[in-house]
């Protein structure tokens, strides 16, 4: 040991040195020194002192500047380094002048820098935790509040902890509202969901889509698909999730779509009817037409006139009846294609109702007694004779025919004033009434449908087009033609027609 | 040939992966296990260098200052950037307050290296989508000139001696 260099300073025995000139050169060091540099064997007297303590490298200028008293002291805190490959020491590094050369002092601080590492260690660690949470935080509630679906959570009585932009949206509540709300003030008809379906929830089953009624803060009405689940909270207390999606609208269409497909079929089934029923219709007389003819062919020179004019009327009924359904379907037809006009001429119209009355009298027979009833003021009034014929032929002959024990028809006809929107427009106003065995309810609201016959019809014979015929002609009057129907009671029929003016 | 060693600093917030970096680069290893440093340590590793141009050869030794991280409480002591050549800025992608002290770190390190070379490495790039990491380095606002920014991951080892080698390569070729 060169005691002539260190004997300006008082050096502490727990700190170990090395002495350097300018150029790093070791001139000195103390006992065992080498064991604490990065590379021992490098180390010693004479020796460049950055090859074992690599630390020094870039520190010419700082050695310079002590050296020619510039600087007082330099300073490196804490260089951890593994001694003998095991123990990890860390060090504190100080170079101060001593005479015309530097001293770097070397202080062991591993105990205190353990503790610091112990301390960091636990504060970085949290440190990285709180970010991620943050982070993780902020993603998910960004992620909540931009979804669309509704969010609710609640406790397990239901009461609402958590809702998301779209909930509030959807019921329009504020979130200060609905916090602490009960969600069955929310969700309006399943109790289950509410209470029952917590415990299922409970244990562990989700429940999925289920459609619930809820309504809005204003009492709107909405329907929501809702999906439940329940996860533990970190205290180990069960949070309901309700994640819902709007399905009203879909909903309307759903049930829209219904109604098409269901009007779609009975549209098939009407066109089936429509078939079977023509075919029937047409093939009941032309097979009675058939009989005839060839009875009379085989047999028409032996039997007695009487016999043979009984054939021939038969056949010419079944004619009758054919053109008659022939002719509905036509004016049916007619009337779909637009060829139906209104052609209104000047009629006396008690005598046009009277002619229809004794007509369907002769016809009905004695069981039935049509009573024709007029105001005073219909001699002369212009009114299409055939779609008028087309109306209350239809109407008359089903008031007969729907009344199989006969009974009194009411058959009404006065003319009316009416404010309409274009000013005065006078009209008239016809009733057919018959004691009858009424409509039933369900059959009301197609009654005017081509083919549809109430179900209470049941051997009454019928084609199913008069009515369409008449609402065909009573909608190219525009008129107005209602009922009021009662079963084995009767049915009455009102019909409005306009008085439109010679043409 | 001669070799040519090297300072160079390791900044940044603490937890970014400053010492995986050196581990990767130096080691070629990865721990997911996080264990802070405090005070310095420093690595060493020497890379072979070839200027394209002049045909010129070089080894360079770097000595890689792992400096404890930043935090709230402690900023690190100015004494360990003294006579570095050149620093390596890190920042974790996934912690935006780390890319947002960035600014504060390069300027700490200029205060006493004025010359000194700067690279940025985004850290943890495994850790997010391609296209997430290339929105945060477009989103980057840097206040002046450094050498690259590059996207690492100590974790897959993606850019690590990329990031270094050109440092060094800078290091020689300016010879600060
Ligand atoms: N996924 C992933 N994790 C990484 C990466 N780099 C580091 N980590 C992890 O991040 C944590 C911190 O890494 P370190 O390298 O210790 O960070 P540091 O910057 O040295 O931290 P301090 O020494 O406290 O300043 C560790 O758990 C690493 O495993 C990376 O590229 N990808
Ligand atoms: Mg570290």
């Amino acid at each position: 040991m060169n005691q002539t260099l260190r004997s300006e300073i008082f050096i502490p025995s727990h700190l170990k040195y090395f002495i350097l000139d300018g150029e790093f050169k070791i001139l000195d060091y103390s006992e065992n020194l080498e064991s604490f540099s990065e590379i021992p064997q490098e180390f010693g007297l004479g020796k460049d002192a950055r090859l074992s303590f690599p630390e020094l490298i870039g520190l010419e200028k700082i050695l310079l500047e002590i050296l020619q008293g510039k600087r007082n002291q330099f300073k490196f805190q804490g260089i951890s380094r593994t001694l003998n490959n095991e123990n990890l020491v860390y060090l504190d590094l100080i170079f101060e002048k001593m005479g015309s050369h530097a001293i770097a002092l070397i202080e062991d601080i591993t105990a205190m820098m353990n503790l610091n590492q112990t301390l960091f260690q636990q504060v970085n660690e949290n440190g990285l935790v709180i970010a991620e949470l943050t982070t993780n935080k902020d993603y998910i509630n960004k992620i909540i509040s931009s979804m669309g679906n509704v969010l609710f959570v609640t406790t397990r009585s239901g009461k609402i902890k958590t809702v998301n932009q779209a909930a509030k949206q959807l019921f329009q509540y504020r979130e200060e509202e609905l916090i602490g709300l009960s969600i069955a003030e929310i969700i309006s008809d399943r109790e289950e969901l509410l209470a029952g379906d917590r415990q299922k929830l409970l244990a562990g089953e989700a429940i999925e889509e289920i459609e619930v009624k809820c309504r809005t803060k204003q009492g709107r009405n909405l329907i929501v698909g809702f999906s439940c689940s329940v996860i533990q909270t970190e205290k180990k207390i069960p949070a309901f999730i309700y994640i819902g999606r709007d399905i009203t609208e879909q909903k309307r269409a759903e049930a829209e779509i219904e109604k098409a497909l269901v009007k779609e079929k009975e549209l098939n089934d009407l066109k089936s009817r429509f078939i079977s029923m023509t075919s029937h219709e047409f093939r009941n007389p032309l097979s009675s037409i058939l009989m005839s003819v060839e009875l009379l062919e085989n047999f028409g020179d032996r039997w007695p006139e009487e016999k043979k004019s009984k054939h021939l009327k038969r056949i010419k009924q079944s004619t009758d009846t054919m053109t008659r359904l022939l002719e509905d379907i036509l004016t049916i037809g007619r009337a779909e294609a637009g060829k139906l006009e209104v052609k209104p001429i000047k009629l006396n119209l008690e005598e046009f109702c009277r002619e229809l009355v004794e007509e369907f009298q002769l016809t009905a027979g004695e069981k039935y007694q049509i009573q024709l009833q007029c105001s005073t003021d219909l001699d002369s009034i212009p009114m299409d004779e055939k779609l008028l014929r087309h109306i209350f032929s239809n109407l008359l002959s089903n008031a007969i025919k729907y009344s199989p024990d006969g009974g009194i028809i009411d058959f009404t006809a006065m003319k009316i004033a009416s404010t309409g929107t274009n000013g005065e427009r006078e009209k008239v106003k016809f009733t057919v009434r018959d004691r009858g065995i009424g409509i039933p309810p369900q059959d009301r609201s197609r009654l005017f449908e081509h083919f549809h016959r109430a179900k209470n019809v049941q051997d009454i014979a019928g084609t199913g087009l008069g009515l369409s015929i008449v609402k065909k002609a009573v909608d190219l009057y525009e008129g107005i033609i209602s009922f009021t129907s009662e079963i084995g009671v009767g049915t009455t029929f009102h019909v409005v027609l306009p008085i439109i003016g010679d043409r | 040939m001669t070799v040519i060693s090297k300072k160079m600093c390791m900044l940044g917030d603490f937890g970014v992966g400053k010492t995986s970096l050196i581990r990767r680069f130096v080691e070629r290893q990865f721990s997911d296990r996080y264990l802070s440093t405090v005070g310095v340590k420093i690595s060493r590793k020497t890379v072979h260098l070839k200027d394209v141009q002049t045909e010129k050869e070089q080894e360079l030794k770097l000595l890689i200052w792992d400096i404890e991280g930043h935090t709230k409480f402690k900023s690190i002591s100015p004494a360990y950037l003294q006579g570095s050549s050149g620093v390596l800025v890190v920042a974790d992608l996934t912690r935006q307050e780390t890319i947002d002290h960035l600014g504060d770190r390069i300027q700490e390190y200029r205060e006493i290296n004025p010359h000194g070379q700067v690279a940025i490495a985004l850290n943890k790039s495994d850790l997010l989508e391609e296209e997430e990491v290339l929105e945060m380095k477009n989103k980057l606002n840097l206040p002046e000139a450094i050498l690259g920014v590059y996207n690492t991951s100590a974790k897959t080892g993606n850019n690590v001696d990329t990031i270094f080698q050109e440092l060094a390569y800078k290091l020689w070729l300016t010879n600060c």
